[in-house]
């Protein structure tokens, strides 16, 4: 079986590699890349501890082969902070007690930005539908949504300063 | 607030000690992407570790052909339990006193049992591996209720028990019975039974479920076969414990084994036990001289790893007309799977079920626990149970609700009247149990007036009345009381070693601080819970006492996280362990300042002399004083080690209610408000308990209505994907209310219970309360979980009000 | 946890995707949204030899309009179709109806054309698109064919769509002014296929129905069109008479598999509730 050349550009940087087509990009990204944020926690496609942002779209990393990045442009929890400050969300997750096991913590993450992005002002039921695909054991979500909203807050003055 | 920086509350704020919520200090790794689960890890040389399963749940193995697995480019090793017999591996002891197959030996006992392993170079590898290992069963008849079990003409599913009438826990009846365990008076509770005028009984069945932790179970076996050394990272909940059997199950010492819990996703119980996925791979590791990577499927993962719960119970409540609880029996049959794998304290094989006379005053009660095999994956205690509490909490309080319901009372007017008060503690039960402390009718109370329980119940009546009513409203109430922190060392022990723990301190020159205890956080937040208690106890700030848990090469001996013990045990020994400290570092202080120490009063971070304010040491001054100037007579340095065997167990409570509408047409149940009160004694850090408490009462939610783990009538494991196996997303999960009492508990050092348990335990027979209650007007006492909107349609047709 | 191997191809237009599908035969499967796929992969129920990705085939995508259609590109995303001004204006009941399908994600991936053209019962559109009288355009070696939705779908895991055609384009009329629409879909959690759903389109003059299309999902081994349901309603007022008797023609032909969502009982109960609440909320939106 060959493997395919992909270029991949991941947190702003570019990467060439040799995959086997069935190289899952959640594999992809934590062997090959070190890039261990994005995680495992089932095979069936729902709990969403993969998740990453791939062209602007949340996705399941571990639904999703490295060969259909070529081209693409990915961004991981490792590429949330902009030289060591962190991104609002990640400010806003820690301030609001928004994780304690933190394995679901880099897809809520990176969810929770992507979210933000298409929805800067959303009602408390648009965050729960909007990281339906994110699931917590440790939480129940309650302060996840709260964080969610803080980081619209923050999100949204900066960019009024900003302006 | 602008109180001088050198004011009493400055200081204390700056500690940001106990009772502040203050923000975590292990975040900052989570949210970046850098914690260090197991799968992050990466050695030189590692190998990857997969297992081939059993697709039947009983069966003999003719014949397993390793040939075209071994043939595959970057395959190492295909091994079975032949390969591990002259190791004296193919079976491994068990946390209850049974043994269990590490690879199955020559027969299968459930379905997704461990058959072989093979070690290749890749994760990719080794599932194509997997795959081309063929096994030959012959299959032969299954036994997946315990009730057939025990019939006389059933199938033996121990064979290698085949003669033993004895096991762990005493005489066994039956080939497929394991243990009977009794506590209580049966005698007492007979009479009790036979003079009172009321008595009621309920059948109900504690489901069988899975924790389902997001991060699944796996290790990196190293062994070193050059120093001799095995160092293994694992996802463990008691890595002292797994130092202490590896070394005996390997022979090597256990100075020359280092197990590390690193960061973990999740444990919930689910992480306590000894998989043979484990000792698999530690075997791999010590035969090829290699790391070896084994990290579980989700599949593997609920198929195959410690189950919770699957307890038939029957109770039985006799009481006086007026609704006073005089007796109480209850007689357990308990499926424990094809091996007793149960994570109990040795001396209690279920657990400490035992508690289940509850916050109730009851003079006598007799309880019995009927252990039995079948062919299910080995477990029975996990899921943040305390030990089978969540059985014994969910049987009394549903029981005292079959009670109300027979004498047409209130059930918060029933549970008042039976309480133990206030005046009453320290309080022994009929079971032997003594409580702590508790103020029960306190916490009621403040929990009826906030939700309005009289307006709720108006309000119900109401729509009782409306034939129209597109909902069935439910009211449930849970008064519960539960027991962690294993545990007093006479009592409790986990393969001999007793359920102490343990805390070691040490002040650095500077004033900043390091410590180690012998439990190992999942996500409870120790390392800042713990840096909390030590900041009060020694007026250091918080922010630079480093905690650490979970090596075994530097922390020092413990039993691990699991049943709320950490708080209680390795809580206390933090507590103590820094009084020690404490101790010294006055009489340092009294050097320093030259006075005597009796002259000192501490304050918040410093020794003062009494009447003279200006006269002061901070433990920032004491320390280096340790380091350079020590008194006569003491050694340098500032640091010590405790190791704390609690006295008796804590015994925190709460108050729960919960309000559900039930549609007609559908079943579909909506949580219309949940008001969870929590009395856990001392507070640490209330940020964090409402965070354990909106988990616990979210997993809770989803044991109550959809999950299960059913099997077919050929012993399969339906539903063992997350398509089925119900984890609630955000969509589902309801909003929380908590609330608070404190009662501390008098003999703890900080006044400490634990509180990580509470909400999955008590929420559970609420949401079983409030359904039933829904129903409680057409004569219902008892709907069994899960109330999934299938079953619950099926109970609104058979009562005649579906729509 | 681990797909099997296979060879990848990517091709760029439907014509190379066509010609692949030619040579490989049934040792290639299509790869579109992957969410249906690859989970069975890597449960290793699938082992596809080849997989041949659609995802970069422009002709594939796009919504537009045609005359009075409204043209769906298979590969149009269910987030896409959430989204789309166009669908939003004249195929409500898709943009609403796909916000009920798996999670975000999920949509952001799955694609209309393989929801419909995998065959399985348990997916949203065949419903949808047989409610709103949708064909499908198919190409393969042999050229264009357009089949009915009604015609499309025979059994479960199979449609129309031979083993070397690629489903192109879906087409459906713009609803007329005053077109009332509902997808009532009774799920356990979100992310489950539908323990029954129900798809009703509805016209009105005065009092009387003038047009229906009630359609059910996973009640049977395909979606299914509730022909009586919809004789019972045609021309009628709808009250709780013409509701019942729609709920319970829907109901008889109903043939759902019994699984952990529920029992063959529960399940046709729940469809004929399904009807109820789809048939109301319909009516509510006819202008």
């Amino acid at each position: 079986m060959s493997k395919k050349l992909i270029s991949v550009t991941i947190n702003g940087r570019t990467h060439e590699s040799a995959v086997e087509p069935r190289t899952l990009l959640v594999h992809y990204l934590r062997e090959e890349l070190n890039l261990t944020g994005a995680h495992i926690g089932c095979e069936t496609s729902h709990c969403g501890a993969c998740t990453v942002d791939v062209d602007g779209q949340s996705i399941k990393s571990c639904t999703h082969l490295a060969v259909q990045c070529d081209g693409s442009d990915v961004l991981t929890v490792e590429g949330l902070a902009n030289k060591g400050v962190l991104h609002a969300v990640q400010e806003a997750f820690y301030e609001e007690h928004g994780l304690q096991c933190g394995f679901c913590t880099p897809g809520m993450l990176v969810r929770s930005y992507r979210l933000l992005q298409e929805n800067p002002n959303p009602t408390e039921d648009e965050i729960r539908i909007g990281i339906s695909g994110n699931l917590c054991r440790c939480t129940g979500y309650q302060n996840i949504i709260k964080a969610v909203q803080s980081a619209a807050r923050k999100l949204q003055e900066s960019s009024t300063t900003a302006a | 607030m602008n109180a001088p920086t050198d004011s009493v509350e400055a200081r204390e704020l700056a500690l940001a000690g106990m009772g502040q919520s203050r923000l975590r200090k292990e975040d900052a790794r989570f949210i970046q992407g850098k914690g260090n689960y197991v799968d992050d890890m990466k050695l030189p040389g590692m190998l990857h570790m997969d297992i081939v399963r059993a697709p039947v749940a009983h069966a003999r193995i003719i014949k397993i052909n390793k040939e075209a697995a071994l043939a595959m480019p970057g395959v190492h090793a295909v091994l079975t339990a032949d390969d591990l017999k002259p190791l004296k591996l193919h079976w491994m002891p068990t946390l209850a006193g049974d043994v269990a197959a590490v690879l199955a030996d020559e027969k299968v006992h459930f379905q997704m049992q461990e058959v072989a392993i093979v070690i290749a170079d890749d994760r990719y590898i080794a599932a194509d591996a997997v795959e081309a290992v063929e096994v030959e069963y012959e299959e032969l008849p299954v036994v997946m209720d315990p009730f057939e079990a025990l019939k006389p003409d059933a199938p033996v599913l121990r064979e290698d028990l085949a003669g033993k009438d004895t096991g762990a826990h005493g005489k066994r009846e039956h080939h497929n019975h394991i243990f009977t365990w009794e506590a209580g008076d049966k005698s007492a509770a007979d009479a009790a039974f036979d003079a009172a005028p009321v008595k009621v009984s309920q059948h109900m069945y504690y489901p069988r479920v899975h924790p389902c932790p997001l991060e699944t179970c796996g290790c990196v076996a190293n062994f070193d076969p050059i120093r001799g050394e095995l160092t293994t990272h694992i996802t463990s909940q008691a890595p002292h414990v797994v130092r202490t059997v590896v070394s005996m199950l390997s022979g090597i010492p256990e100075s020359k084994v280092r197990i590390v819990s690193p960061d973990i996703g999740g444990g919930f119980g689910n992480k306590v036990g000894i998989y043979p996925g484990y000792v698999c791979a530690i075997v791999a590791s010590i035969v090829l001289g290699r790391p070896v990577k084994w990290v579980e499927d989700r599949i593997e993962n609920i198929s195959s790893t410690a189950f919770a719960r699957d307890y038939h119970m029957d109770g039985e409540l006799a009481a006086s007309e007026d609704g006073k609880i005089l007796g109480l029996r209850v007689n357990v049959v308990a499926d424990h799977g094809a091996f007793d794998a149960c994570a109990d304290p040795t001396k209690f094989p279920a657990g400490l079920f035992h508690i289940c006379s509850g916050s109730y005053d009851v003079p006598a009660a007799h309880a019995s626990v009927k252990g039995v095999y079948t062919n299910k994956a080995p477990g029975g205690v996990a899921y943040r149970c305390s030990f089978r509490v969540t059985e014994a909490v969910y049987l009394i309080e549903r029981m005292v609700d079959v009670l109300a319901q027979k004498l047409g009372m209130d059930k918060a007017e029933i549970r008042s009247k039976n309480f133990i008060k206030k005046e009453q503690f320290p309080y022994t039960s009929a079971f032997g149990f003594e409580y702590d402390s508790g103020d029960y009718q306190t916490a009621l109370d403040k929990v009826l007036t906030a939700v309005d329980y009289k307006g709720l119940r108006a309000e119900q009546a109401a729509k009782r009345a409306d034939p129209d009513s597109p909902t069935l409203m439910g009211i449930g109430l849970v008064t519960f009381t539960e027991v962690v922190g294993a545990g007093p060392s006479k009592m409790c022990d986990i393969l001999g070693v007793g359920m102490f723990d343990s805390c070691e301190i040490r002040i650095h020159p500077t004033g900043s601080a390091i410590a180690r205890m012998g439990t190992i956080t999942q996500g409870q937040g120790h390392q800042t819970t713990y840096a909390q208690i030590i900041a009060t106890e020694l007026g250091i700030p918080s922010e630079v006492i480093q905690v650490e848990e979970g090596d075994t090469s530097t922390a020092p001996y413990g039993l691990g996280t699991y049943g709320s013990r950490s708080t209680p045990v390795a809580g206390a020994a933090i507590a103590l362990a820094a009084r020690k400290i404490h101790a010294k570092a006055k009489k340092i202080a009294a050097h320093l300042l030259e006075v005597n120490e009796n002259d000192l009063d501490w304050e918040v971070d410093r020794f003062k002399v009494k009447g003279d304010d200006a006269k002061f040491k901070t433990m920032t001054q004491i320390a280096w004083a340790a380091y350079n100037q020590p008194p006569e007579g003491l050694e340098p340095g500032l640091e010590a080690v405790h190791y704390y065997d609690p006295p008796n167990f804590t015994f925190p409570f709460g108050i729960y209610l919960g309000v559900v509408d039930i549609d007609r047409a559908t079943g579909e149940t909506k949580v219309r408000r949940f008001y969870a009160l929590d009395d856990c004694g001392t507070r640490i850090n209330p940020m964090i308990i409402d965070g354990q408490i909106h988990g616990g009462l979210t997993e809770g939610f989803a044991v109550a209505m959809g999950q299960q783990m059913p099997f077919d009538a050929q012993g399969n494991l339906m539903g063992n994907t997350l398509m089925d196996y119900f984890l609630p997303t955000a969509v589902e999960t309801p909003k929380w209310e908590t609330d608070f009492t404190v009662t501390p508990s008098p003999h703890h050092p900080i006044g400490a219970k634990g509180v990580a348990e509470s909400p999955h335990v008590g929420s559970i027979p609420t949401f079983t309360s409030a359904v039933v209650d829904a129903f409680s007007h057409l004569g219902v006492t008892h709907l069994d979980m899960p109330h999934s909107s299938y079953r619950l349609w099926k109970a609104l047709r058979d009562n005649g009000v579906a729509l | 946890m681990i797909p099997p191997r296979f060879e990848y191809h990517a091709p760029t237009s439907v014509g190379e995707a066509i010609q692949l599908l030619n040579d490989l035969g049934d040792s290639a499967k299509l790869l579109a949204g992957g969410h249906s796929l690859l989970p069975m992969m890597k449960l290793r129920f699938a082992a596809p030899e080849h997989l041949i990705d659609i995802n970069r085939i422009p002709e594939l995508r796009g919504v537009r309009e045609d005359g009075g259609n409204v043209v769906i590109g298979a590969m149009t995303t269910e987030t896409e179709v959430i989204n789309s001004p166009l669908i939003q204006a004249k195929l409500p009941l898709l943009s609403e109806a796909a916000k009920l399908i798996a999670d975000p994600q999920v949509r952001n991936r799955g694609t209309i054309g393989g929801d419909i053209a995998h065959g399985d019962p348990g997916n949203d559109h065949p419903a949808l698109a047989m409610a709103i009288d949708a064909s499908f355009v198919l190409q393969g070696p042999g050229g264009q064919r357009t089949v009915a939705a009604d015609a499309f779908f025979f059994g479960t895991y199979m449609t129309a769509l031979a083993e070397n055609e690629v489903l192109c384009e879906i087409h459906a009329p713009a609803f007329a002014s005053g077109t009332g629409w509902a997808y009532e879909k009774l799920k356990r959690k979100t992310g489950d296929w539908a323990t029954a759903a129900c798809a009703v389109v509805m016209r009105k003059s005065g009092d009387k129905i003038t047009h229906i299309r009630v359609t059910l999902t996973n009640v049977g081994p395909t979606a299914l069109r509730a022909h009586d349901a919809e004789a019972a309603l045609l021309n009628n007022a709808l009250d709780e008479s013409s509701i019942s008797a729609a709920a319970n023609a829907a109901a008889a032909i109903c043939d759902p598999a019994e699984d952990l969502r529920g029992d063959i009982e529960y399940k046709t109960a729940m469809a004929a509730q399904m009807v109820r609440r789809a048939l109301k909320a319909a009516a509510a939106r006819c202008a």
